[in-house]
């Protein structure tokens, strides 16, 4: 009869507790943002797409050593370098970049001596044709259509 | 003779249109609500924060074909969202808005809205039978068991409200709770067991267990599409209503309240504040618990809610003799 007694109030108590919980939740701001209207801002080392990093003069940093593709697991970067007549230095006369296999893992950035690859703050890439998504990340060998 | 035929049929025609949109509101505050109980937004898009949300759906669903399944039983299968709606809708006439704002004054008021009120399992019962699918089935056996044992307690419940009034009058009810509300006056426990019978009379969360999506996907209501889907879901949210119409009147004084001008019609206001804060209740509940094991259920009317409201009625009958 006690453990009767006990029960209920027990569970009277519980369930307060629960609607208590509830009502804080009703009264705090909400966390969802409209989507497609606005966003919530980007963690700092959100993964995009990658892309190469310039130094202050714009420059690409990248030397087109091929560290990066050799170290792709999915083998969606190839690299293609030669030597600048201006600065006598390797530079990439093409760096193409097949997002559609990059699984973001960073293996290419971590291995790039040079810091010359990053991930950009890209959040959707949408297309209806596979070939949008075989980028070309080398300014000097861009079609106008691919920026 | 005719001017009294004349107001039943302005008066249904009323109580038919607040039916609906009580629906209406009630469909947009409760996915709003529930956005916000779960830190969400709810409806954002049809109109300024979705306020149109509830008649766009209202729209698409009538525009909809009723799909009625091969194997269902035609004609009762289109037949049971109409009777599912005239039960809930009927208590509404006797329900004392205000000491004027009320369609007929039976002697019988309470016992009416009650009897009426069991009505609406025998829709739900229709519907899951009709469908002659094993989900809606099971549901609408689900249903009729757990309005037997959910009637009982509110029987005794209001039953111990008609002693303390000595009326089944629902005005009379509301007129003798002028100085105190039964829900301080002695019907404390009376309310509570009224509140979670009610919650589970109109299959409420934590009481749904007639359409509990992840065992029955939508129990009774699986197969209905269109008309019939919305007619059981104006029900749902009228029966919500009337039960917590037929709380106040009972528990919280009715429309008694602060005095304002034009006191016979205005203090419905003061009726809708506390039918509309018990249906805020409900959403709130709705919101926070899960649902309850079928023998939970049942040994909770049986073992908790019948006993109390047995000892309540004892009491309260005591000392309304003494």
């Amino acid at each position: 009869m006690k453990a009767y007694f006990l029960d209920l109030f027990r569970g009277a108590i519980s369930l307060l507790d629960g609607m208590l919980v509830t009502l804080q939740a009703l009264l705090s701001p909400t966390v969802t943002e409209q989507y497609p209207r606005r966003a919530a801002a980007l963690s700092p080392r959100f993964r995009g797409s990658l892309a190469l990093a310039q130094d202050e003069k714009g420059n690409l940093l990248c030397t087109a050593c091929g560290l990066c593709a050799r170290s792709c697991p999915s083998r969606c970067l190839t690299v293609q370098g030669e030597k600048s007549p201006e600065t006598g230095r390797k530079m990439p006369r093409s760096f193409r970049y097949d997002i559609s296999r990059c699984s973001f893992c960073g293996t290419c950035v971590m291995g790039c001596p040079f810091s010359a690859l990053a991930f950009s703050p890209v959040r959707t890439r949408v297309s209806t044709t596979r070939e949008d998504f075989l980028l070309e990340l080398c300014p000097a060998a861009q079609k106008p259509s691919e920026m | 003779m005719e001017i009294e035929a004349l107001r039943l049929l302005v008066s249904v025609t009323l109580v038919t249109a607040f039916v609906f949109a009580n629906a209406t509101v009630m469909g947009y505050l409760e996915r709003k609500l529930a956005g916000h109980f779960q830190r969400r937004l709810g409806p954002m898009e049809v109109g300024w924060h979705g306020i149109l949300q509830m008649p766009v759906d209202g729209i698409k669903l009538l525009a909809k074909r009723m799909v009625v399944p091969v194997q269902a039983e035609g004609l009762l299968f289109r037949l049971a969202p109409v009777i599912s709606l005239s039960p809930v809708l009927l208590p509404l006439i006797v329900i004392p808005f205000s000491p004027v704002l009320q369609v007929v004054d039976m002697q019988v008021g309470l016992i009416f809205v009650l009897a009426i009120e069991a009505f609406g399992t025998i829709a739900v019962f229709l519907a899951g039978w009709s469908t002659n699918n094993k989900y809606a089935m099971i549901g609408a056996m689900r249903s009729v068991a757990q309005n037997i044992a959910y009637e009982i307690p509110i029987l005794l419940v209001a039953l111990a409200v008609a002693l303390m009034a000595g009326s089944f009058s629902l005005q009379e009810i509301v007129r003798s709770q002028a100085k105190l509300w039964y829900v301080v006056n002695f019907q404390l426990f009376g309310f509570l067991i009224y509140l979670v019978a009610g919650l589970s009379e109109c299959n409420r969360a934590p009481f749904d267990l007639p359409e509990a999506e992840s065992e029955l996907t939508a129990g009774y209501l699986t197969e209905y599409s269109g008309i019939g889907f919305s007619l059981f879901m104006i029900a749902e949210y009228t029966h919500m209503f009337t039960i917590c119409c037929l709380a106040t009147v009972l528990f919280l004084g009715g429309w008694q309240g602060p005095e304002l001008p034009w006191q016979a019609y205005s203090s419905a206001i003061w009726f809708f504040m506390k039918a509309y804060a018990l249906m805020f209740v409900m959403i709130w509940v709705r919101w926070t618990f899960p649902r309850v094991r079928y023998d939970q259920l049942m040994k909770f009317a049986w073992k908790y809610l019948i006993p109390f409201a047995l000892v309540n009625l004892l009491v309260t009958a005591l000392v309304v003799y003494l």
